[in-house]
């Protein structure tokens, strides 16, 4: 049972996403503002904060580098502005994942759920193996031919694993299509390179929690595909 | 470096002008005692011979004068003690003797050691005239003796020291030319090369000589000449000293102007300011300037004004030819100064006409920093004048107005929208948990449903409206950089594969080759493309197909989006990338109605153009690049 600290000045939302968080079995406390929320991670054993940034008293982000001071809990920011220096500004100063209002409840649910179990149960680094590939929390073994995602099981097509095989063989290096495609498919055929970016559309899928904001798989644009921890698409 | 800074170092320049000065002259003082040297045997002659001569002629001017002062003494009745004291005050230095032998004998030679030199001098004695005697030429010896040990400094010690002086340099002089004339070259050099550069920087500076026009300065120099010979003139009139003084001054004047003077043409020939900057030129340029002008300038009333020449000329020829009587040069140059006069106003006036012509060009063309000159302006001139500058005022604040109220309207949409997404959470929030709920009657459910897709449609629509006010007042970063345009549309089609199916749309690509490269931002282009590919997907005919085509023509690139409209297009091309515009007038499916405007100010924002065309029912979206 993990403690949740959801801190808006919206009460609505707070309503809401108790709702939500609850139904999941997680034990929920609100706040309303910026420093309820620090007193609260200072009194109570909490595991994860879900917090907005535009709030009275003490806004999102001071009230993040406060409880930065107290744990190293995982933080998720939501909040309604969207641009890209904000989710900069908000990653730098320690949050470890970002929402825009409006949201998905699923998506957000998705998020704390890996959030926890990143932060709990795979705390220390996986055990390195010939045949095992590992790129943040993906990890893939060639021998068995399965690919886990945070600890559970994908399932994935021949060719989407190939694709994710050959991605993960140099973590950050971008492959175009065209390269994609000769060293899956061990052929040059022009014309088929938008087959490509299908597949690879699925595998993100299944992989990433929002596809159009992944984490791991990304798309570098009219360049291609690149697989990479962390930083921002 | 070292070298760079000598060459902006003026002490050190001073130093090279004034050691050039003084090489020059030991360079002309050298060939001076050469060539005297030549002129006097110095060369072949031993020294003593060398002296001996010299002494003979300092002797001979001695016994010139002796010869005046014995014939003084003859004809002034023999005044003995006129005749001595005169020859006393002649032979003040001990260096010499005399001995004269006629008449009478006079003599303080005493027998020392001495080189004599003898010379015969004659005298016309007169015969007393009432006894008609007529007067004789009377003959007389006059020997010098220079005595061989000098017990005092004049004119033989002195001589004979200069002698002794230049006779052991005689070949070592030709060294000190040597010496002196390469150190002055290189003195020479250096200034040149150095010239018009001053401290810390290499840029060339000019100062006040080097801004005469060479003309000018030619003209100054023929001043200074004519300045050094005046003061000779004066001098010689005064004293033989002030004159040797005056020299090596005026000297030094001369070689300071001469050297500002070739400065001045090495730094505009440097600058290739030569020609230009003679004041001849100058003169003429401004003389002519208006004529070039107005030749010049394109679109002018040239023809009026040409108009206008012929009959003033043949006006001019019918009034001033009067060939009956004869006199008519008055008459002609009366006529054509005011023909010059009446031309230089027609033309002057042409150009100033011109410059309102060319400002009000510029304000039509949007640079509302021009304003009109008005100072030299007459008449109705200035008032057209005048009022152009107010019409321009009045743009430009209308201009700065329009720019603020558009980056207002711009924040304004901004906050508007974040506010509205807040509530806007809660709405989707509540509906999904609505949803979840076991509710009975199928009404409800129903109506959640619209509820949750109509607010999903105020989301995507807070959205967009930044993004498109965003795109439209260009408050968005572009990051340039050299893509793949068919690696972009291949990745586009993944992303869309699924929804093209779904309407049974079927893509076919054509490019002209498999790379095509411009100059854009990745990012941005992609959402150009997923706005196009989400109109085609909502407004194309099921089961038709989607053309899209990437082609290479001379230095452009076109990317064309075709589908088959499933609707009328009702709008016009223009209108359909207008804000708020979609081409169903009914405004029923979902969207914005801002795809297509952020779509163009997107692509313009990336130096592409934008275009649409609806030919019946086929739409086409059309970019354009600029190739690499």
């Amino acid at each position: 049972m993990y403690n949740i600290l959801v801190c808006d000045d919206e009460t609505d939302i707070v309503s809401a996403l108790k709702i939500y968080l609850e139904a999941e079995n997680y034990n929920v406390f609100c706040a309303y503002n910026g420093k309820e929320a620090v007193e609260i991670v200072k009194n109570e054993q909490i595991h994860l904060v879900i917090m907005d940034i535009m709030m009275p008293v003490l806004d999102g982000i001071t009230a993040m580098s406060k409880i930065r001071l107290l744990s190293n809990i995982p933080v998720i920011l939501l909040t309604a502005k969207s641009e890209d220096t904000d989710k900069v500004l908000g990653l730098n100063v320690g949050a470890d994942d970002y929402v825009t209002k409006p949201f998905n409840p699923v998506e957000l649910l998705a998020r704390v759920r890996s959030q926890l179990r990143r932060f709990f149960s795979l705390g220390s680094a996986p055990k390195q193996s010939d045949n095992v590939l590992n790129v943040g929390s993906i990890t893939l073994d060639d021998k068995t031919k399965i690919v886990t995602v945070e600890g559970e099981n994908v399932n994935l097509t021949p060719t989407e694993y190939e694709i994710l095989k050959l991605l993960m063989q140099s973590p950050g290096e971008v492959f175009s299509l065209k390269r994609i495609y000769s060293e899956v498919w061990n052929e040059m055929v022009i014309g088929s390179e938008s087959t490509v970016a299908v597949h690879i559309r699925h595998l993100r899928e299944k992989i990433e929690i929002n596809p159009a904001e992944p984490r791991y798989l990304k798309v570098v644009w009219a360049k291609g595909y690149k697989i990479e921890v962390g930083g921002n698409s | 470096m070292k070298k760079k800074n000598l060459k902006n170092s003026t002490p050190f320049k001073i130093f090279a002008f004034v050691s050039s000065f003084v090489l020059l002259c030991i360079t002309v003082i050298s060939i001076a005692a050469a060539a005297f040297m030549v002129e006097f045997d110095f060369y072949t002659r031993p020294l003593d011979a060398l002296k001996s001569s010299a002494n003979r002629r300092l002797a001979q001017e001695i016994s010139y004068e002796l010869a005046d002062h014995y014939e003084n003494y003859i004809s002034d009745l023999k005044n003995l003690a006129s005749f001595e004291s005169k020859v006393s005050e002649l032979n003040t230095s001990a260096n010499w003797r005399y001995t004269i032998k006629g008449d009478e004998s006079f003599s303080n030679y005493k027998g020392e050691e001495a080189f004599n030199y003898n010379f015969y001098q004659q005298v016309y004695v007169y015969g007393d005239d009432s006894q008609n005697v007529s007067g004789e030429f009377k003959g007389y010896d006059i020997t010098i003796h220079v005595l061989k040990n000098k017990k005092a400094t004049d004119q033989f010690s002195f001589c004979e020291k200069i002698i002794g002086i230049l006779y052991s340099l005689r070949f070592s002089i030709y060294v000190v030319f040597l010496l002196s004339i390469s150190l002055f070259a290189v003195c020479i050099a250096f200034l040149i090369i150095s010239a018009g550069y001053k401290k810390q920087d290499d840029e060339i500076k000019l100062d006040f000589f080097d801004k005469i026009p060479t003309d000018i300065f030619t003209a100054l120099l023929f001043v200074v000449g004519f300045l050094n010979y005046i003061v000779i003139l004066i001098s010689l009139e005064i004293s033989a000293a002030l004159l040797i003084m005056s020299i090596p001054v005026l000297a030094f004047i001369d070689y300071t102007s001469i050297a500002l003077y070739i400065k001045n043409i090495v730094i505009k020939t440097r600058l290739e300011s030569f020609i230009s900057d003679l004041f001849v030129v100058r003169f003429f340029k401004w003389l002519f300037s208006p004529v070039i002008r107005f030749v010049k300038r394109e679109n002018s009333n040239r023809r009026t004004v040409i108009i206008g020449l012929s009959v003033g000329l043949v006006l001019f020829l019918l009034i001033s030819v009067d060939f009956e009587n004869g006199n008519y040069l008055p008459k002609l140059i009366l006529a054509g100064i005011t023909a010059i006069i009446a031309f230089s106003y027609f033309i002057v006036r042409n150009n100033k006409m011109a410059e309102l012509v060319d400002t009000s060009e510029k304000i039509k063309n949007g640079y509302f920093q021009s304003t009109v000159n008005t100072s030299r302006l007459y008449g109705e001139m200035y008032t057209l004048g005048c009022n152009l500058n107010r019409i321009n005022d009045g743009m430009k604040i209308a201009v700065s107005d329009k720019t603020k109220s558009e980056r207002f309207k711009t924040e304004l949409i901004t906050n508007v929208s974040h506010d509205l997404k807040t509530p806007l959470t809660s709405i989707i929030n509540y509906t999904d948990l609505l949803s979840e709920l076991n509710l009975e009657d199928d009404r409800a459910k129903e109506y959640i449903k619209v509820l949750s897709r109509q607010s999903q449609r105020l989301k995507k629509l807070t959205e967009d409206l930044i993004e498109a006010s965003k795109a439209s007042t260009g408050n968005i970063k572009i990051n340039f950089e050299k893509i793949d345009v068919v690696e972009l549309v291949n990745q586009s089609l993944g992303e869309f594969a699924e929804n093209l199916e779904n309407v049974h749309l079927t893509p076919i690509l054509k490019t002209t080759s498999q790379s095509i490269f411009i100059n854009a931002d990745g990012k941005r282009l992609y959402r150009v493309f997923e706005n196009l590919f989400c109109n085609i997907v909502k407004y194309s005919q099921e089961g038709t197909r989607v053309y899209i085509a990437v082609e290479e023509r001379q230095d452009r690139v076109y990317i064309s989006f075709k589908n088959i409209s499933r609707d009328m297009i009702v709008v016009t091309e223009n209108e359909l990338t207008e804000r708020f515009v979609r081409g169903d007038s009914s405004r029923n499916t979902e969207g914005s109605g801002l795809g297509l405007s952020i779509a163009k100010s997107l692509t313009e924002l990336q130096e592409g153009d934008f275009k649409i065309r609806c030919d019946g029912d086929l739409f086409e979206a059309l970019l354009i690049f600029k190739r690499l």
